[in-house]
């Protein structure tokens, strides 16, 4: 319950305010831009990565 | 999982389990969420509260909702509107009950709940649990300090994914998102 203590420390009170169409367009701009750019990541790390091996790895020369 | 709570989702929230406390004997109550439409109006009576409620339930877009514990469903410890902005919920007001603020106030929690609250709905609606909203200057910093919310231009703020998933595992055990 400690953090609702930190919460309560204060009375929240939001301004009755909107933001502005340009605003939320903005704000929405930048939302779907992250969307995009974390599923890019996604399918990024989904790929398969060129193989490459290092010593002891599959194409070790064993003598 | 992830993939359905994306979903843009139309459902009505009926009622949601939780708890505040009182503030002097520390004492755990179970409490409850639900929805005031406008024909519940005269459950609000203006003259314990602050914030105009009554023309808040008028308001197109608004969807108003109450704190009560279970055990005193008639008597309303918080109150917040939140308005489906599409792609985020926003808080348009939230106030808790004269008795819960200051430093005499009888319950804690209040305040959190409802937030946590419009978090949850962000995660079920399938906006990554986003809430934004319009804070007063003097007090950008403790929502960033309490919240973990984040300044978007100003006094517009907003919770992210990450904070508002705290945020809402706190309050809402029960609560699941992403890969299980």
């Amino acid at each position: 319950m400690a953090e609702n203590k930190k919460i309560d420390e204060k009375d929240l009170v939001f301004i009755n305010q909107q933001w502005t169409d340009e605003e939320k367009k903005s704000f929405s701009d930048f939302l779907r831009t992250r969307k995009k750019r974390k599923s890019t990541q996604k399918n990024d790390r989904n790929t398969t990565p060129n193989k490459t091996f290092t010593a002891g790895g599959l194409d070790r020369k064993v003598s | 999982m992830e993939q359905e709570l994306r979903e843009p989702l139309d459902f009505e929230v009926d009622k949601l389990t939780k708890s505040i406390e009182n503030a002097i004997s520390g004492e755990v109550f179970e409490t409850e969420i639900t929805r005031i439409t406008g024909r519940q109006s005269r459950q609000i009576k203006k003259a314990d509260w602050l914030l105009d409620w009554h023309l808040e339930l008028k308001g197109k877009h608004r969807e108003v909702f109450k704190l009560t514990t279970l055990e005193n469903p008639a008597i309303a410890h918080g109150l917040i509107s939140i308005s489906d902005n599409h792609d985020h919920v926003f808080m348009n007001l939230i106030e808790s009950a004269k008795f819960n603020k200051g430093e005499k106030k009888l319950y804690r929690g209040v305040a959190g709940n409802l937030v946590a609250f419009a978090c949850r709905i962000a995660f079920e609606k399938g906006y990554e649990g986003v809430v934004a909203f319009v804070a007063k200057t003097q007090l950008i910093e403790h929502y960033r300090l309490t919240l973990g919310a984040k300044s978007f231009a100003g006094n517009r703020m907003f919770v992210d994914t990450r904070e508002s998933l705290s945020l809402v595992k706190q309050y809402f055990k029960d609560f699941s998102y992403g890969r299980k």
